[in-house]
């Protein structure tokens, strides 16, 4: 085959390829594409800085649970079987004082030498003594409320009150 | 028949106190508010309490700091009532240049309004052994255990008991019940209206007493005893009557001794008075023991 020949067989082929043109618009798609893509190393950095922050803010958070729990006030809730609020009676006891009194002052209106005796005189100011424990004791279930310790302490001061009520009376009797 | 009848009668009587109880009883909702704080720096007059109505623990530790755990606690049938009065209590723990100080008070709007719970405090406070402590407390109780220091305690109306006490202790207590197990060292106690038993004692011991009963059963540690008592009972009792010097009087009242001792027991008619006064030896120690209208009496577990 002479070398024309060939050339025309290859012009013919040539011309017979099937003919491509890009769409319209390709090339900004493209474009946009690329704009919106972020380089890989960045991306990377961006993502750990998130697990980072993530587990900053639990250990923060723990930490914090941790140092409340230790210095903030913890409070408990319990249930149990008592006693309170006694009836107290205050004015039944304060009665009975101002009739004590009354009956002292009765007993020793007359010139009494016993009145004057120091070993009396040491009694009543007993007697007051446990009078204004009694009054504390009073102030105090006010402010707390009636419970054991304080029916404990009014019991001792009340027995303390009989002691020396007796033995005032037992002087007054000679 | 008339046992059965006594039985049936017994257990009506059981059932009847049972049912009394249980109306007398109520449930109650307790709120605990529980504070605690380490106070680290180590200050020359160590920690004071002043308690109201407090239930005051101070146990010496190993340690270095002072641990200090309250508890605030609120009673009543309903919670919410509970829970609104528990803030009624107050507490301040403060510094001063030598000394913490914790406290505890009540408040209701200038004690204006009634309280319907019951409210109290509870401390509990681990000290250095050798620590200073302070315990003001009225209406409660003092528990001091395993302390080498100084101590004083100022109690109203409180049970105190302490264990292990090795260091100075200083206690004006009134209307009270103390009890005291191993306590060694110097210690003076001023006491009034309240009855004591001290086991196992030694070192320098004071007692100064009114208007209470008084147990005493030193150790053979003892160095001293000295017993100043006014209307009340004093009852000593030791190992062998042997063991110690003896200097006891006692006006308006007697002595009781052993009965092998009792011969040696003096009276003296004018001052009404009765006395027993025994050396058995220098390097004993020596009681005295002086009482005014009521007895001392003397047991000897080993005689």
């Amino acid at each position: 085959m002479s070398s024309s020949r060939k050339g025309k067989h290859l012009s013919k082929a040539i011309n017979e390829l099937p003919r491509y043109s890009p769409e319209d618009g390709l090339w900004d798609k493209i474009e946009q594409e690329l704009d919106s893509v972020q380089p890989q190393s960045k991306k990377s950095v961006k993502g750990w800085l998130k697990y980072a922050a993530t587990l900053l803010v639990l250990v923060a958070c723990t930490f914090l649970a941790t140092v409340l729990k230790k210095n903030t006030d913890q409070i408990h809730y319990e249930v149990e079987y008592g006693v309170i609020n006694y009836q107290l009676a205050s004015q039944v006891q304060a009665n009975a004082e101002s009739d004590f009194q009354n009956f002292i002052s009765i007993e020793c209106s007359g010139d009494r030498h016993v009145c004057d005796s120091e070993e009396f005189q040491l009694l009543v100011d007993q007697l007051n003594e446990v009078d204004a424990e009694a009054q504390s004791i009073a102030k105090m279930i006010e402010q707390t409320g009636f419970d054991e310790m304080l029916y404990k302490a009014k019991s001792k001061a009340d027995s303390e009150t009989i002691r020396i009520k007796k033995e005032l009376v037992k002087l007054l009797r000679g | 028949m008339n046992i059965l009848r006594k039985f049936v009668c017994c257990l009506l009587l059981v059932i009847t106190c049972q049912i009394l109880l249980a109306q007398e009883r109520q449930k109650l909702q307790v709120v605990t508010k529980t504070i605690e704080k380490d106070l680290r720096d180590v200050l020359d007059s160590g920690i004071l309490i002043k308690g109201r109505k407090a239930e005051v623990t101070v146990t010496g530790w190993d340690k270095e700091y002072i641990r200090v755990e309250m508890d605030l606690i609120s009673k009543h049938p309903n919670k919410k009532v509970a829970v609104e009065e528990l803030e009624y209590i107050q507490y301040a723990i403060s510094k001063t240049e030598h000394q913490y100080v914790l406290r505890n008070m009540f408040y209701s709007v200038a004690n204006k309004t009634k309280i319907r719970s019951s409210l109290s405090v509870k401390y509990r406070i681990y000290v250095p052994l050798s620590q200073s402590v302070t315990v003001n407390n009225e209406y409660g109780s003092i528990d001091l255990l395993n302390l080498y220091g100084q101590i004083k305690i100022d109690g109203n109306f409180c049970d105190v008991n302490m264990e292990r006490l090795f260091g100075t202790v200083m206690a004006k207590l009134s209307y009270g019940e103390i009890t005291g197990n191993h306590i060694d060292g110097r210690t003076n106690m001023q006491v009034t209206r309240s009855n004591m038993k001290l086991i196992d004692f030694a070192g320098e011991m004071r007692i100064d007493n009114e208007y209470g009963n008084i147990e005493i059963s030193p150790s053979t540690l003892l160095k001293s005893l000295d017993v100043k008592s006014r209307h009340g009972k004093v009852n000593l009792t030791v190992n062998r009557l042997d063991a110690f010097n003896y200097n006891v009087s006692v006006n308006g009242s007697y002595i009781d001794l052993p009965e092998a001792q009792s011969d040696k027991v003096k009276l003296n008619d004018l001052e009404n008075s009765y006395s027993f006064k025994v050396e058995n030896g220098l390097s004993k120690a020596h009681i005295n023991i002086n009482n005014l209208l009521f007895p001392v009496k003397i047991v000897a577990k080993n005689d």
